[in-house]
């Protein structure tokens, strides 16, 4: 079920209902267990099955893992995990370089390719669960008791398919906790759902039906159009995925949950380093907390290890967003550019702030576009129209307005999209912009099939 | 009450009470808000908000831009004329014109399109596994016609309002907005008077056409028999080409085609399409600057006074 959809919002009003009317504390719980599995299953249930057998599973790793401190059997655990995520979102791919690979040589290879069916949200929550073993494991977090609130944990509808990856030290106290109900709390939960809806359909949407169509023919593109699509792509990327992150903790915070932000104005960062801290905090977090650092971090290793530390992280955090060349190449580069920023951080320190800003900016927006190519050919083409197609004289109005005002308006429009802020607002300031949200989204929203991150 | 109690409260009743009253407004005004939402369904609104007229010019971007109605020296005259027009378009407008004196309809390649017209054109969702989604998509006035409510389509309500000082030709045009503040000069030097000229086509040999020309010549026989229906007399017309735009819409086929839509009709054919005209006219080959409008309705009113 699509947080977007009208049966989502409407249902979701009726369970929130639901659940603050019941006055037992599993009730609640076994509520929202059913609730996630129903939403989870919306549109595959066979997915449900894959989620209660990763719930039964990792609820009885954690348990042995916290009784006998086994490194084998926290290997075996992600390992487990990982193979699942493996198997379901890049054995295809790798199949297919196998035969690829086999064609060039003059070999018939005869592999079969798994189904394409790729269960929703899997990297997220294989990262979710991948980092409760390691904190039982590193007795951070004690393994949790309860069945029904381990499934919750994981399950949970608001951040199961597509993140915050939230963390267990974070979540399971709350899961615990017998909340009361808060008319602010809720309050707050329903001006970030609004603002994260106005954000996906009102803004990502709109600017995303000229992006897919200039996807769709590079080749046909003038080049201030090819420049449109890069830049409207940086903008529909952020207010898609941020939209969503954002009724994430909204939903979260009508449930009486705080889950974690997931950004925080990235593009208006003065250095890699920085935007990384900005852009998908959780899984930036998860990648510095369970990857960079196992692989050695920067302390204690040689300057040449941390910068190949870096590198790797990034190229896997590249592919945690799916199987493809594009993927690899720009966690690749993001790393390679973060260790020149290393390299030449005492020149840059007497740069003017604006300059950082502007280079950073500029280097996330030209490495979205490998990201978003559909194809090597595609990825050429765009590229070489960026620079020597001739000037198209119809440009989408509408489309370079939202890009561009969206990306100029990001400071302030970061201190509108926050849980705390209706309540610093005057009632009628609050009701206007509510009201204006309301009124762009009717007028302009483009409901599309799916927020972009549930695929990766 | 609670302050984050009355704070909920008022962001909901604001929310829902905003959608609840938009969707009565749109039960209440249906005629007005669709036309609002559609550029077909606004110049019709428009013509009859405006009232009788001597003659309406009908068409695509081509004529929209081409077109001055008071250049005509026909009397009061209206072009609903409007860009992205197809077939399905022009029979539309035929069925919907009411009486009328005189009709001039554009005979063109962007004309004889048989797209169909798309008069609910906010953007349909995917309701795929959203039944409620489905469900107002169904029954919702607020839906349907919700893009009345963009930002740009808001001052068609003053033209709405005002229909009795325009006629028609102030909508839609391509360069509006930079003509406007900055009208463009003719073209310095252009010697092209003898170009403008209607093409003389043979309306008495019948011509042999394929599939897709008898569907043409089919589509304006139904509309312009709707036309004369209400009363109008027809006239066909045809504005130039940049050389570029030419090559496609000037072959025998393509003449022939036009010449076989106006003998089958019964109706006059002013066809400029081949006109070799300066490409200075132009604003990119296929749309007539404000200069060439002008020259443009200038001819076209002559050889219109000078039919039977």
């Amino acid at each position: 079920m699509l947080f977007h959809s009208a049966t989502f919002l409407v249902t979701v009003a009726g369970l929130i209902a639901l659940y603050w009317a019941l006055p037992w504390h599993r009730a609640r719980l076994t509520v929202l267990f059913v609730a996630s599995l129903v939403f989870y299953g919306w549109r595959h249930w066979p997915s449900v099955f894959l989620l209660l057998a990763s719930i039964t599973v990792n609820y009885a790793l954690g348990r042995v893992l916290e009784q006998r401190r086994s490194k084998a059997i926290l290997a075996a655990g992600i390992t487990l995990n990982l193979s699942l995520l493996l198997y379901f979102k890049y054995a295809r791919f790798l199949v297919d370089q196998l035969l690829s690979l086999g064609a060039k040589l003059g070999v018939e290879l005869h592999v079969p390719k798994p189904e394409a069916w790729a269960p929703l949200g899997i990297s997220f929550f294989t990262f979710q669960v991948v980092a409760y073993l390691i904190d039982v494991y590193r007795k951070e977090l004690p393994a949790e008791r309860s069945v029904l609130v381990f499934a919750v944990f994981k399950s949970f509808f608001a951040q199961l398919v597509a993140g915050p990856i939230v963390r267990g030290k974070e979540f399971l106290p709350q899961l615990h906790a017998r909340s009361t109900f808060d008319a602010s709390r809720l309050h707050r939960g329903a001006w970030l759902v609004l603002t994260g809806l106005f954000l996906k359909v009102g803004v990502a949407d709109v600017i995303g039906d000229y992006v897919d169509f200039g996807w769709k023919d590079p080749a046909s593109l003038g080049l201030n159009n090819a420049w449109l699509i890069v830049y409207g792509y940086a903008a529909q990327l952020l207010a898609d995925f941020w939209g969503y992150s954002t009724m994430a903790v909204g939903l979260g915070l009508c449930f009486g949950f705080v889950l974690p932000v997931n950004f925080d104005n990235p593009y208006g960062s003065t250095s890699l380093r920085e935007f990384w801290r900005r852009w998908h905090i959780t899984l930036s977090v998860w990648l510095r907390d369970y990857l960079y650092i196992s692989l050695g971090g920067n302390r204690g290793v040689s300057k040449g290890r941390a910068a190949f530390n870096r590198i790797a992280t990034m190229a896997l955090g590249g592919l945690w967003h799916g199987a493809g060349w594009n993927f690899l190449i720009w966690g690749v580069l993001h790393g390679v550019w973060m260790d020149l920023e290393l390299m030449t951080e005492k020149a840059r320190a007497k740069w003017p702030k604006w300059l950082g800003w502007f280079i950073t900016f500029h280097v996330v927006v030209f490495l979205w576009i490998p990201f978003r190519a559909p194809s090597m050919d595609a990825l050429g083409t765009l590229i070489s129209r960026l620079f020597t197609a001739p000037w198209d004289i119809n440009t989408p109005t509408q489309t370079a307005v939202m890009t561009f005002g969206f990306l100029a308006l990001q400071k302030p429009l970061f201190g509108l999209v926050r849980g705390d802020r209706p309540e610093t607002l005057r009632p009628w300031v609050e009701l206007a912009l509510a009201a204006v949200m309301v009124w762009l989204l009717l007028a302009y929203g483009s409901a599309r099939a799916d927020f972009i991150y549930y695929v990766f | 009450m609670s302050r984050g109690a009355l704070r909920l409260l008022q962001l909901s009743a604001t929310v829902f009470g905003l959608l609840l009253g938009l969707e009565v407004l749109c039960r209440v005004q249906p005629d007005g808000l669709a036309a609002v939402a559609h550029r077909v369904r606004f110049k019709l609104a428009l013509l009859h908000a405006k009232g009788p007229v001597d003659f309406v010019a009908l068409g695509s971007s081509r004529t929209n831009d081409g077109l001055n109605p008071a250049l005509l020296g026909l009397g009061a005259g209206f072009s609903a004329a409007t860009p992205s027009s197809s077939l399905p378009t022009l029979e539309y407008f035929a069925e919907h014109l009411g009486p009328q004196r005189r009709v001039f309809v554009e005979l063109s390649v962007p004309m004889s399109s048989p797209n169909a017209m798309d008069l609910d054109p906010a953007p349909t969702s995917n309701n795929d596994g959203d039944p409620i989604g489905a469900l107002l998509q169904e029954h919702s006035a607020l839906i349907r016609v919700r893009r009345a409510f963009a930002l740009e389509n808001l001052p068609r309500v003053l033209g709405l309002l005002f229909a009795s000082s325009l006629d028609g030709s102030e909508w839609f045009r391509s360069r509006q907005l930079i003509e406007t503040f900055r009208p463009p000069l003719p073209p310095p030097g252009v010697q092209d008077d003898a170009a403008w000229k209607p093409f003389a086509h043979d309306l008495t040999t019948p011509r042999t056409l394929d599939t897709d020309g008898e569907r043409i010549v089919a589509g304006y026989t139904r509309a312009l028999t709707s036309l004369r229906n209400g009363g109008a007399k027809v006239v066909l017309m045809s504005p130039p080409l940049g050389a570029g735009w030419r090559v496609e819409e000037c072959t025998p086929e393509r003449i022939a085609l036009r010449a076989e839509v106006a003998r089958r009709t019964a109706a006059p054919l002013l066809d400029f399409t081949c006109a070799e005209v300066d490409e200075r006219w132009f604003v990119d080959g296929q749309h007539l600057s404000s200069p060439g409008r002008a020259k443009y309705s200038q001819v076209l009113g002559e050889a219109l006074r000078a039919l039977p």
